[in-house]
C-alpha cells in the first residue's frame, strides 16, 4: 500500500475528506499552539520584531521536503504523482503582493484568520469574511482577469527541474539556506528587539 | 557543553538532509522518470474526428449526473470516479475522460494509471471546449491557404455535431486549434507538455 492514497485508489473520495478534515483540524490546531492565530505576532514579522512566522512556514517546508524525499526513496510514497501548483510568473508575483498588504492590514492570512476566528477573535471573523468577499469578487471578475491570469505561465515546476540538480543536492541546499535563515533571524529579533527592552 | 532542542533539531535536519545529498550523488535518479507526473491529453478537435469516424474509444463524464442529462458528448457514458476504476475497459479501446474542468478528468487520469492501466486520456478543455470549439466555434472570416483544410475539418465536424459556426474578423482565433497542448502517445511522437491547470490550496 503506497501513496498518494487517493490517486492510487486505496481510499476513495469520501475517505479522503476525512483525511483532508483530520489534517485541516491538526493544521489548524498546530498554527494556534504555535501563537499564529495572533495578529500581532503575525505583523511583527513585518517589522522584524518577531521571525516566528518565517521561522515557522521554513520549518514546514523543509520538514515537508526531507520527510517527502526518504518517502520517495523507500517507494512509500510516488512523488511523481503529487499535485503541484503551477507557475505563472506575473499573475502569482501581483498575487503575492495584494497577498502580502492584505495580510500586513488585515493582520492575518487565509489559514491564521480561521484559526484566530475559532479562538473567537472578532478581528479573525473580519478577516474571513473578506477572504470569502474576495473569492466572490475575483470569480465575478473573472473573465475579465482570465488572460491575465494565465499569463507567463511555467508548468508545474520544480527547483529541481528548474536547475537540473539531483533531489538530494536540492534538499541539502534548502536545508542549508534554511539553517542560516534561522540563525540570521535569531539575529534580527535581537537586534529589533533590544534597544526597547 | 549543551545544547538546546533547536539546536537538536538544526543539527537533525543537516544530518539527514547531508544524506539525502549523498544517497542521491551515489544512487543518481533516472533523470527522464518525470513522465510520470504526465497527463495524456487528447484535444477536443481529436475526440470530435475519433467519435465520428467511429473510432474505438469509449468517453467518460464524471460530471454529476444532473449536468450529464442536460448536456453531454455524444456517446459519452457517465460514471462516478468509483465506478470508472470498476469500469470494464473494451478491448483495445482507449478511455477519453472529461469533466467541467481537466483538474477533475486529470485526478481520475491518475487513478486510473494507479490501477496500472495506460489507455486513457484526458480531454483537454473538458465539456467546455467542446461546446465553444466544436459545437460553437468562432471561426475567422479571412482564412489563409495553410488553414484551409482545418477550417473545412472544424466546419464539417460542427455541421456533424449539429452546431453552428459565428464567423468574425480574427484570424488569431484558430490558434486554439493549431497549438498543441496534446501529449498522447496513440498517434505520433510523444510531446511532452506540462499540465498548466489550477487546483485550489
Amino acid at each position: 500500500m503506497n501513496g498518494p492514497f487517493y490517486i492510487n485508489g486505496w481510499i476513495g473520495e469520501e475517505v479522503s475528506l476525512i483525511f483532508a478534515l483530520v489534517i485541516g483540524i491538526a493544521f489548524g490546531f498546530f498554527l494556534e499552539r504555535a501563537g499564529l492565530g495572533s495578529a500581532k505576532k503575525l505583523a511583527a514579522q513585518f517589522y522584524g520584531r518577531d521571525m516566528t512566522v518565517f521561522k515557522m512556514m521554513f520549518t514546514a517546508i523543509i520538514t515537508a521536503m526531507i520527510g517527502l524525499f526518504w518517502v520517495n526513496q523507500f517507494g512509500v510514497v510516488d512523488i511523481e504523482l503529487i499535485y503541484l501548483t503551477p507557475t505563472f510568473v506575473a499573475p502569482q508575483i501581483i498575487g503575492g503582493l495584494v497577498f502580502g498588504v492584505g495580510f500586513i492590514v488585515g493582520g492575518y492570512c487565509p489559514g491564521t484568520s480561521c484559526v484566530a476566528g475559532a479562538t473567537g477573535s472578532l478581528d479573525g471573523w473580519m478577516n474571513v469574511l473578506g477572504l470569502l468577499s474576495g473569492i466572490l469578487i475575483f470569480g465575478e471578475l473573472y473573465p475579465y482577469l482570465e488572460s491575465f491570469y494565465n499569463a507567463t505561465p511555467m508548468g508545474a515546476l520544480t527547483f529541481v527541474d528548474y536547475f537540473q540538480l539531483p533531489g538530494g543536492v536540492m534538499v541539502f541546499i534548502l536545508v542549508i539556506l534554511a539553517l542560516l535563515g534561522f540563525w540570521a533571524s535569531g539575529k534580527i529579533e535581537s537586534r529589533t528587539s533590544s534597544p526597547k527592552a | 557543553m549543551s545544547f538546546t532542542l533547536n539546536q537538536k533539531l538544526a543539527a537533525f535536519a543537516f544530518f539527514i538532509s547531508l544524506l539525502a545529498m549523498i544517497t542521491s550523488l551515489i544512487l543518481p535518479q533516472e533523470a527522464e522518470e518525470n513522465e510520470t507526473s504526465q497527463v495524456d491529453y487528447f484535444s477536443v478537435l481529436e475526440l470530435a474526428q475519433d467519435i465520428r469516424g467511429k473510432e474505438n474509444i469509449s468517453v467518460i463524464d464524471l460530471r454529476p449526473a444532473s449536468d450529464f442529462e442536460k448536456f453531454n458528448i455524444p456517446s459519452s457514458i457517465n460514471l462516478t470516479l468509483s465506478e470508472l476504476l470498476d469500469f470494464e475497459t473494451p478491448r483495445h479501446s482507449s478511455l477519453i475522460l472529461y469533466s467541467d474542468n481537466d483538474t477533475q478528468s486529470e485526478q481520475a487520469y491518475f487513478m486510473l494509471k494507479g490501477l496500472g492501466k495506460t489507455q486513457h486520456f484526458v480531454l483537454k478543455g473538458g465539456v467546455e471546449d467542446w461546446y465553444d470549439y466544436i459545437l460553437y466555434p468562432k471561426l475567422p472570416k479571412a482564412v489563409t491557404d495553410s488553414n484551409q483544410m482545418l477550417v473545412s475539418k472544424i466546419k464539417a465536424l460542427t455541421s456533424f455535431f449539429g452546431g453552428r459556426i459565428e464567423f468574425i474578423d480574427d484570424a488569431e482565433i484558430l490558434e486554439y486549434y493549431l497549438e498543441k497542448p496534446v501529449n498522447n502517445n496513440h498517434k505520433g511522437p510523444k510531446k511532452v507538455v506540462k499540465n498548466l491547470e489550477r487546483m485550489g490550496c
